[in-house]
C-alpha cells in the first residue's frame, strides 16, 4: 500500500471519527499543509453527503411471517392431525350418545312394567266381585291361605304395607281366618301378623297377589335388562371421554411444541 | 417497542412477537437489499428468505445489536444470491424505445405518485447512486452501504460481515474514493447544500 494510499484511507476513517489519537493528529497535520489532501477530503466529504442521503426505500410489502412459512405445521408431525380428528370425532360421538341417552333412548325399566301393573290392576278390579265370592264360597277350609301367606311372606313390606292400609277396612273377614288358621299353620311371627290379616282378607289377597307377582318378575327381567342397557351407554360414555381427553391433550401437546422448537 | 421483550418471546416461538419485529425493520432490510443487489425483486426475495433464516436462527442470536444481526443474515443472502448469478448469468429485460435503443431510465422504475420537482430529482440522484454502487466490487459495495447508507459504525460493519476492523477501513475508503469518481458525472444532480458543503 502507498503512502497515498494509506493516507486517503486514514483520511476515510478520520471522517467518521474512527481514528486512534495519534493518526487523528497526523492527519489534522496534514490537512493543514497538504492542499491536494485536503481538496480530497472535501470531494470524499462530499461523496459520504450523497451516500448517506441515499432515498429510504420503503419495503414493497410486508414480510410476516406464517406457520407454514417457516415450517411449524411440520413440526407438529403426522400424529397431530389423526390426533386431532380423534379427539374432535370422539368428542361428537360423546355428545351424541349423551344426548341420545337423555332424550331419544327409553327407559326399559320403568315404562313396559309400570304399564303392564296398570293394566293387571285394571283388570282386577273387573274381576273382584267373582274372586270375592269364590273366597267367601271356600273359606271354612281355608286351604289357599297357606300359599297366599308364604307369598305375602317373601313379597315382603311392600304388601305389608298394603295389607296394613287394608285391615280396618276389614276386620270381619279377618276374624274369620284367625278363627280357620290357628288350626292348619303354626303361630305367624308377630311382624307378620298384620300380613296374614291382610292376606286372610280376599279382597286384599287377590290384589296383592295379581298385582305384584307377575308383574314383580317382569319388573326384575326387565330391570336386569335396562341395567345391563344402561351400563353399555355409561361405559360407552366413560371410553369415549377418556379418548377426548387423551387425545386431546396429545394434540395440544405437540401444537405447544411446535411453537417452540 | 420492548425489542428485548419480543426478541424473548420470539425465541420461545411467538411468531406474532417476530412478525413485530418484523414491521420494525423491514424497511432496513430490504433497503440494504436492494443497494446491495441492484434490483427490487431480488432484494423482495433476499428480504423474505433473510426473515425466515432469521426466525429459524433466533436461537443463534446472543443479544447485542439486533439490527446488526438482521442485517448480516440479508448480506448473507445477497451474497448467496450474487453467487448464483454468477453461476447462470441473465440478460435483463431492459425497455426500449420506437427506435430500438435502450432506455435507461424507465418510467415504470419511478414511483407514480412523486410528481413534484424535487422527488423526481431525488429519484434520479437516487439511481445515480445506485448505478454507481451497482459498478463498485461486491465487498465494497456491502461494506459502503452498511456505513453510509444505513448508518453503522466500523464496528457493526465488521460484526455483520465478519472481518475485522482494518478491512472494513480499508474497503470503505476505496469504496468511497470510486463512488467520488462515479458521481463526478452526476454533480449537477446534487442539492444545492451539498455541492457546497465542506
Amino acid at each position: 500500500m502507498s503512502k497515498l494510499e494509506r493516507d486517503l484511507e486514514a483520511l476515510s476513517a478520520y471522517l467518521d471519527g474512527e481514528l486512534t489519537e495519534n493518526e487523528r493528529e497526523r492527519i489534522e497535520r496534514l490537512l493543514e499543509t497538504d492542499q491536494d489532501l485536503q481538496n480530497w477530503y472535501e470531494q470524499l466529504m462530499r461523496t459520504r453527503s450523497v451516500l448517506r442521503s441515499t432515498p429510504q426505500l420503503r419495503a414493497p410489502r410486508n414480510y410476516f411471517l406464517t406457520p407454514e412459512m417457516v415450517g411449524q405445521k411440520e413440526k407438529r408431525g403426522r400424529a397431530f392431525p389423526i390426533l386431532r380428528f380423534a379427539s374432535a370425532f370422539a368428542a361428537l360421538l360423546l355428545v351424541v350418545l349423551f344426548l341420545g341417552d337423555l332424550f331419544v333412548i327409553p327407559k326399559p325399566v320403568l315404562a313396559p312394567s309400570r304399564a303392564i301393573q296398570m293394566a293387571e290392576a285394571v283388570q282386577m278390579e273387573m274381576e273382584q266381585p267373582e274372586m270375592e265370592a269364590e273366597i267367601f264360597a271356600d273359606q271354612p277350609a281355608a286351604a289357599p291361605a297357606e300359599p297366599l301367606a308364604e307369598e305375602f311372606q317373601m313379597e315382603g313390606e311392600s304388601a305389608a304395607e298394603a295389607a296394613d292400609e287394608n285391615i280396618s277396612s276389614s276386620m270381619d273377614s279377618a276374624s274369620t281366618m284367625e278363627k280357620a288358621l290357628p288350626t292348619q299353620y303354626p303361630a305367624p311371627a308377630e311382624e307378620v301378623e298384620p300380613m296374614l290379616g291382610g292376606a286372610a282378607e280376599p279382597e286384599l289377597e287377590s290384589d296383592q297377589v295379581l298385582e305384584s307377582r307377575a308383574p314383580t318378575e317382569l319388573i326384575e327381567d326387565e330391570s336386569q335388562q335396562g341395567l345391563d342397557f344402561q351400563a353399555i351407554i355409561r361405559i360407552a360414555e366413560f371410553g369415549l371421554l377418556f379418548i377426548v381427553i387423551t387425545t386431546g391433550i396429545a394434540a395440544f401437546y405437540l401444537y405447544l411444541r411446535s411453537r417452540s422448537f | 417497542m420492548d425489542e428485548a421483550g419480543l426478541i424473548k418471546d420470539a425465541q420461545q416461538g411467538d411468531l406474532d412477537a417476530f412478525n413485530r419485529l418484523i414491521l420494525a425493520y423491514q424497511d432496513r432490510v430490504y433497503n440494504q437489499a436492494f443497494r446491495v443487489l441492484g434490483d427490487s425483486q431480488s432484494a423482495d426475495d433476499a428480504a423474505q428468505d433473510a426473515f425466515i433464516s432469521a426466525y429459524k436462527n433466533l436461537r443463534s442470536f446472543r443479544g447485542g445489536s439486533f439490527r446488526a444481526w438482521l442485517l448480516r443474515i440479508v448480506t448473507n443472502a445477497c451474497y448467496d444470491e450474487l453467487r448464483r448469478r454468477k453461476r447462470r448469468p441473465t440478460t435483463p429485460l431492459e425497455p426500449v424505445d420506437d427506435e430500438g435503443d435502450e432506455i435507461e431510465s424507465p418510467h415504470w422504475i419511478a414511483d407514480p405518485g412523486e410528481l413534484p420537482e424535487d422527488n423526481i430529482v431525488r429519484s434520479e440522484l437516487g439511481d445515480a447512486i445506485q448505478e454507481c454502487l451497482d459498478r463498485l466490487p461486491e465487498d465494497f459495495r456491502v461494506v459502503v452501504v452498511l456505513v453510509d447508507v444505513q448508518g453503522l459504525d466500523y464496528l457493526e460493519a465488521s460484526d455483520v460481515i465478519g472481518k475485522p476492523l482494518g478491512t472494513i477501513k480499508s474497503r470503505l475508503a476505496r469504496a468511497r474514493n470510486r463512488m467520488r469518481e462515479c458521481l463526478q458525472g452526476f454533480w449537477e444532480l446534487l442539492p444545492h447544500s451539498m455541492r457546497l458543503e465542506t
